[in-house]
């Protein structure tokens, strides 16, 4: 299995090293604003109305690492990796089916379990993640040393990456917790099987089965959407307790996780055609 | 021996294949001839398990399909089966790491006998090499049967004579071959059985030699008899 995964993470490497040299670019000009930013508006300005450094840092606080990703351009960059995985899903399997050659008849044709294909691309779409994740992880700290350099070192705090990270949105993607990450990735596998069920469908039934695929992940919306609702809003005081929610939470991961997967298995093994 | 024992295949409302079934032996050409959508791929695909059918079986020296027996048969449709970016050596190197069965040396002999240079891209390629090269990416394969989609369509003629040569030599030589074709002059020499398919059945399975022996048909004559 490791050979047609590495395969298919070599197909996508490309794409990773695009989204990670772009990720960069557009961040380090939304770091360098928001610092350049900081040191006209606030020191520089207050230095020429005659404000002494110590009343400056004591009216305006240190350059802490909420400021690193105050500019909204900063999570542009994110968004459009998250579109781009998003788009990746569907186009990990399609392109091997498009164009004027099609691969799909020789992954079919390998003599091994056509599970494998399933988990390369599986993998792939999630080692992408996860590689972005880190990536991303890694550039707070090149951040910090950026905002260091521009700025003079009295006006700056503590540029902690894991402060960066609770402070903003970035916890959507690396949740400073780690029992939170590992969760936060399991329901996104979980999310990706999801449209691989959408696709394999689709690629079995045609028209018919992206109608069954667009229902299924209706319904499965709806219960939790419908559950959330139920809980929080229509209930002046929640139902279950926290305790409750996390058993309940991991009992329907667990569901969803096992249903998908057998329904996956199913269509790759005896439903899907080139 | 591949048999094939009463398949149906639907698409929806249509039944494409109502009743087939045929045999096809090891050590000969079987030529698999048929109108357009009289389903001479579907029954490629079948046989190779890329197809589900509604009835019927398949059975490939007795026994049933499995992922092994993509050891045993290898299949060559009509379009290419790799990535267009991939150079020939690339593919020969996916092949070795996939196929027990990938043979370099028979590999490498039939790059020199297609003429195909191997640091050559695919994309690059004209239509008559990459029908070559993906027939090569068969071939090259120590199997028992091979099946063959269309390898002469849209080909121009010095390509397609090419291929058709390849047919005599020991690259294929003993091993049983089963080719959906519509050039059937430029083949017909070639060719030990035919099995005539109309409207979802088969009307005719015969050995060519055996034919003109004994009732003095080409296989266009037959063809004639039953199809028009």
């Amino acid at each position: 299995m490791f050979r047609l995964l590495n395969f298919e993470f070599n197909r996508i490497f490309k794409l990773l090293v695009g989204l990670s040299i772009g990720v960069f670019g557009i961040q380090l000009i939304s770091v360098i604003i928001s610092t350049i930013s900081y040191k006209e508006s606030v020191i520089e300005s207050n230095l020429r109305e005659g404000m002494t450094l110590q009343e400056i840092v004591e009216t305006y606080g240190l350059f802490e690492a909420y400021y690193i990703t105050l500019n909204n351009l900063f999570f542009l960059p994110v968004g459009i990796c998250a579109g781009v995985i998003l788009f990746s899903i569907f186009f990990i399997w399609y392109r091997d089916w498009a164009g004027k050659n099609t691969f799909m008849y020789r992954l079919m044709m390998l003599p091994q379990s056509r599970m494998t294909i399933y988990y390369a691309k599986l993998l792939t779409i999630m080692i992408t993640v996860l590689s972005l994740a880190f990536i991303q992880y890694l550039y707070l700290y090149i951040y910090a040393i950026v905002a260091k350099l521009i700025l003079p070192s009295q006006y700056i705090g503590s540029l902690n990456p894991s402060d960066m990270i609770s402070q903003s949105s970035l916890q959507v993607i690396l949740a400073p917790d780690t029992l939170l990450f590992i969760s936060a990735y399991l329901i996104g596998t979980l999310f990706v099987m999801m449209m691989f069920t959408l696709i394999l469908l689709e690629r079995s039934y045609k028209f018919v089965g992206l109608l069954i695929g667009g229902l299924y992940l209706f319904v499965i919306a709806s219960l939790i959407i419908g559950f959330i609702v139920h809980q929080y809003i229509f209930n002046p005081y929640p139902y279950f307790y926290k305790t409750e929610l996390v058993i309940i939470a991991i009992l329907a991961w667990l569901i969803l996780t096992l249903i998908t997967f057998i329904w996956n298995r199913h269509l790759m093994k005896r439903k899907i055609t080139v | 021996m591949i048999e094939v024992k009463h398949i149906q295949k639907k698409f929806g409302r249509k039944t494409v294949l109502k009743d087939i079934s045929f045999h096809a032996k090891e050590g000969h050409i079987t030529c698999l001839i048929g109108i357009n959508g009289s389903g001479k791929t579907t029954i490629l695909k079948s046989i190779m398990n890329l197809m589900s059918v509604n009835r019927g079986e398949i059975l490939i020296d007795g026994h049933q399909f499995t992922e092994a027996m993509y050891e045993k048969v290898a299949y060559v449709p009509d379009v290419l089966t790799m990535p267009l970016h991939m150079k020939i050596k690339d593919v020969f190197q996916f092949m070795r790491d996939f196929y027990k069965s990938w043979n370099d040396q028979r590999a490498d002999e039939l790059l020199t006998f297609f003429k195909l240079d191997k640091n050559e891209r695919l994309k690059n390629l004209s239509k008559g090499n990459l029908a070559k090269a993906n027939m090569l990416f068969g071939l090259a394969l120590d199997v028992d049967y091979i099946l063959l989609d269309e390898p002469f369509s849209g080909i121009d003629m010095f390509s397609r004579e090419q291929i058709a040569n390849v047919f005599t030599t020991d690259l294929v030589e003993g091993r049983g071959v089963i080719l959906t074709t519509h050039e059937i002059h430029d083949i017909e020499y070639l060719i030990d059985e035919v099995v005539l398919l109309n409207n979802g059945f088969v009307v005719n399975q015969f050995n060519v030699e055996q034919m003109r022996e004994e009732q003095g048909k080409s296989i266009v004559d037959v063809m004639r008899e039953v199809l028009v």
